[in-house]
């Protein structure tokens, strides 16, 4: 049959009408990734396993899965198969500048609209296994803006986003110039605080005006009583097109029999103005997006708790230095953390910012029961980089090993609200893949090879 | 004045490690890299009087002596971190206003933030190179410390010399790397160092430190944070040595490569923490992403002990397990370059400074 529609594409083709025929589905491009240990994040390893790709997402893994015909074979014998990693802490694709917007309070900014897609950074970031990463607007402000997850590409001009409102990203006690005092901080969770609750009354005026509304409406249609019930509840839906229709000049043919007299009718309610900063917190509110809070001290992590547990948001702790002094605390709301950075080293060294910062933090966290994603938090887009040994220092200070290749994998996925895309691999998800030959935690054992979207972007040069 | 700074730095030191020093320890049935030699399998190391007393399979313990069990974990020696300003405050290693500081000993400001000289000793370094800032030609003498004990190895262990912009000031002397140059010469002319560091930005400023080596019969290493990939190169067959920044702080590919590049144009090459930039802890951290670019891992693992001790003038003392040298060792839960290994105890002149389980 699809000879046939081919067939009839090629004559018709030099005439001019390809146009208005219908289009040739493309072949499917088919990969199967062969023979290796595949580490799915999901479930135990599958030895000797199979991962089948089709046009750039995951179709099949597992022991003994049917390859098609025609399929490309990679053969991953001996090597270990595992999803692409992401840093959940990363300044790919963003310019330093490009993260000192300081607007306080400045909800709707996107770090999507500072991203260089011709970057070439993610040519080498990609090489270290990192295929996705979290970038986050600045900490200059107190609400910075919506967060993104994007792939790691090469820099052509394309970066394919993920998500691009992942979260609106806050900071409590985040030094910025010398404001460096308790007071500042308490100014930070004062004002954090406050633009909730606007958004709160934001959302309430809205919610308010729609109740209005729809009274408003309901009063200035035309009744029904006349109807018997059942016909009524019948032409429900109908009724309400018709209030809707009730608006446009003439849309309504029962009006005029129905009019009421001017003084019983009410007014109008008032509109609320729009405001996208705060419709992005009322999102927040409405937990349709998570407040991600980056704090490291004790007193700004515990501020951070306090509003999740006055507005019931989905928190989720950014950084979090001193968490591993307080892990019970964090364990009780269930609020999971990006820990970052695992090493200072990436970091501008201050005590001031990070506190009684401990490479063990990670490991506490996660031993109390905390759902530990891990980022780099490094200061240039090249840290990314260091996703690997960032999650080995944790093991190296506690963190079980299971635990950390989650928390370069699944967790962050899951906490970015991104894991029906990437961090695991299984049906559906894209096929973000590494293939190593040796421990996927030694930084000394390099990458072999990665697919983005069922493309093999690297792949490392046989040695000699 | 200084001895008191260094006798607090003792004092504090004493307070943290556990046992009194004379006492004798046996770590016993470890995997243990000598670096000087072979690693050896189900190896014993003997440590009386703060030295290395012997090593081997067969070495047992005399009477009164505690073992530590280090079976299924490595021994290694005390890492040597060739340059960095650990517990100082920031600023206090940059005295710029005097563009020549013979006498301006890094010493003096050592001690000054104890925190960080406390977290240090978890990381495995035990030795390190105390070095001025960049602020002078001329910054001063570099003293090779230990953490711990607070022992210095060697007040003048390197005249710390600055080549790199930051030496030349707008509102004195001098004003330009002409006039660095210069002044160095001339500091030169008047005393001989028996050792120097020389920080340089870029390749042309390493060249000019190859020059003066060079003109000078000068023990010297080259310190960059910027090492461009052509300084293989350059300092191929000078007898000039490499002082790398820390990786975590250059991580384009191209500097993850330069230790390989240089160790194969057969420059002898160290890591450094320069703390505070960046996190003792990660001197391995280094030499292990080092091996992923294709570093040898013998070579990085001398880079950050025998090596870079050898490079700041104290291998007679540090750097390798050896019968005589300090017993400066550290026990980890597995290979030393695999990041994943945790490190259990460190001991610094036979002195434990540090044991994972008692924190």
């Amino acid at each position: 049959m699809r000879f046939v529609v081919a067939a009839a594409l090629l004559i018709l083709a030099p005439i001019g009408w390809a146009d208005d025929a219908p289009e040739e589905p493309k072949p499917q491009r088919i990969v199967a990734i062969e023979g290796g240990t595949v580490l799915t994040m999901t479930g135990a390893p599958v030895e000797n396993g199979t991962v089948v790709i089709t046009d750039g997402k995951i179709t099949a893994v597992g022991v003994g899965v049917e390859v098609p015909d025609g399929a490309e074979r990679i053969d991953a014998t001996g090597k270990t198969v595992m999803p692409g990693l992401i840093d959940a802490f990363s300044r790919l694709y963003i310019y330093p500048q490009d993260l000192s917007e300081g607007s306080a309070i400045a909800a709707d900014l996107r770090v999507i609209d500072g991203i260089d897609p011709y970057s070439d950074d993610g040519e080498e970031v990609i090489q270290h296994g990192v295929t996705s990463v979290h970038v986050l607007p600045g900490s200059r402000g107190l609400i910075a803006g919506l967060s993104a997850v994007v792939k790691v590409g090469a820099g052509d001009g394309s970066v394919e986003v993920v998500s691009d409102a992942v979260a609106t990203r806050g900071q409590i006690g985040i030094p910025s110039g010398s404001s460096t005092s308790s007071l500042a901080k308490l100014g930070n969770y004062t004002s954090i605080r406050e633009a909730l609750l606007g958004a709160r009354d934001y959302q309430f005026g809205w919610e308010k005006y729609e109740r209005q509304l729809s009274e408003y409406d309901r009063k200035t249609s035309p009744p029904d009583e006349e109807d018997g019930d059942e016909e009524e509840d019948a032409e429900g839906e109908d009724v309400e097109e018709d209030e809707d229709a009730d608006e446009k000049p003439g849309g309504d043919e029962k009006k005029p029999k129905e009019k009421k007299p001017d003084a019983e009718k009410p007014d109008r309610p008032k509109k609320p103005g729009i405001d996208h900063g705060k419709d992005v917190l009322v999102r927040a509110l409405k937990r349709e997006i998570p407040l991600l809070i980056e704090a490291h001290r004790v007193p700004d992590i515990l501020n951070a708790l306090r509003l999740d547990d006055e507005f019931d948001i989905d928190l989720v702790l950014l950084g979090c230095s001193e968490g591993h002094r307080i892990a019970a605390e964090i364990t009780r709301r269930e609020v999971p953390v990006i820990v970052g950075p695992v090493s200072l080293s990436v970091a501008r060294p201050s005590r001031i910012r990070y506190g009684d910062h401990s490479r063990a933090n990670a490991a506490i966290l996660a031993e109390a029961g905390v759902t530990v994603a891990l980022g780099v938090g490094g200061e240039v887009a090249l840290h990314s980089k260091l996703t690997r040994a960032s999650a080995a220092i944790a093991v190296a200070n506690g963190l079980s090993r299971q635990a950390a290749l989650e928390a370069i994998t699944i967790r962050p996925a899951e906490v970015l609200g991104v894991a029906d895309r990437v961090g695991s691999l299984a049906e559906g998800r894209d096929a973000d893949i590494l293939i190593l030959s040796g421990d996927p935690l030694d930084v000394r054992s390099p990458v072999d090879a990665v697919l983005v979207g069922g493309e093999v972007v690297f792949e490392r040069e046989a040695d000699g | 004045m200084r001895a008191s700074l260094i006798s607090a730095t003792i004092s504090i030191a004493t307070l943290l490690a556990g046992i009194a020093a004379s006492e004798d320890l046996l770590i016993s049935g470890g995997t243990v890299w000598t670096v000087s030699g072979a690693v050896l399998a189900d190896a014993n190391v003997l440590i009386a009087d703060g030295k290395i007393a012997a090593v081997g399979p067969d070495v047992s313990a005399p009477d009164g002596a505690r073992v530590i069990d280090a079976s299924g974990r490595h021994v290694v020696p005390g890492l040597v971190d060739a340059h960095s300003h650990l517990g100082v405050r920031v600023g206090e290693l940059d005295e710029g206003v005097t563009p020549a500081l013979t006498d301006a000993w890094a010493l003096d400001a050592l001690g000054a933030d104890r925190d960080a000289l406390e977290r240090a000793m978890s990381s495995g370094v035990t030795t390190l190179l105390l070095s001025p800032g960049n602020s002078s030609p001329v910054a001063g003498p570099c003293a090779a410390v230990k953490l711990g004990s607070g022992a210095v190895l060697n007040q003048t262990a390197a005249l710390k010399l600055v080549l790199s912009e930051s030496a030349a000031w707008w509102d004195r002397d001098p004003t330009s790397l002409p006039g660095v140059l210069n002044l160095i010469r001339e500091t030169l002319d008047a005393i001989d160092p028996v050792r120097v560091q020389i920080f340089c930005d870029g390749a042309s400023e390493v060249e000019r430190a190859v020059q003066l080596a060079d003109q000078f019969d000068l023990d010297a290493a080259v310190v960059a944070i910027d090492l461009p990939t052509q300084v293989a190169a350059v300092l191929s067959g000078t007898g000039v040595s490499a002082i790398i920044a820390p990786l975590g702080l250059t991580p384009e590919e191209r500097f993850l490569a330069g230790a390989r590049e240089l160790t194969e144009a057969g420059v002898k090459v160290a890591f450094s923490s320069m703390a505070p930039s960046s996190d003792p802890h990660d001197l391995r951290t280094s030499a292990a992403l080092a091996v992923g670019a294709g570093l040898s891992a013998d070579a990085a693992l001398r880079a950050i002990t025998l090596d870079a001790a050898e490079i700041i003038g104290v291998a007679d003392r540090v750097g390798s397990i050896e019968t005589g040298k300090d017993a400066d060792v550290a026990i980890y839960s597995g290979d030393p370059l695999d990041l994943t290994s945790a490190i259990e105890l460190v001991i610094v002149d036979g002195d434990i400074i540090y044991e994972r389980d008692a924190k």
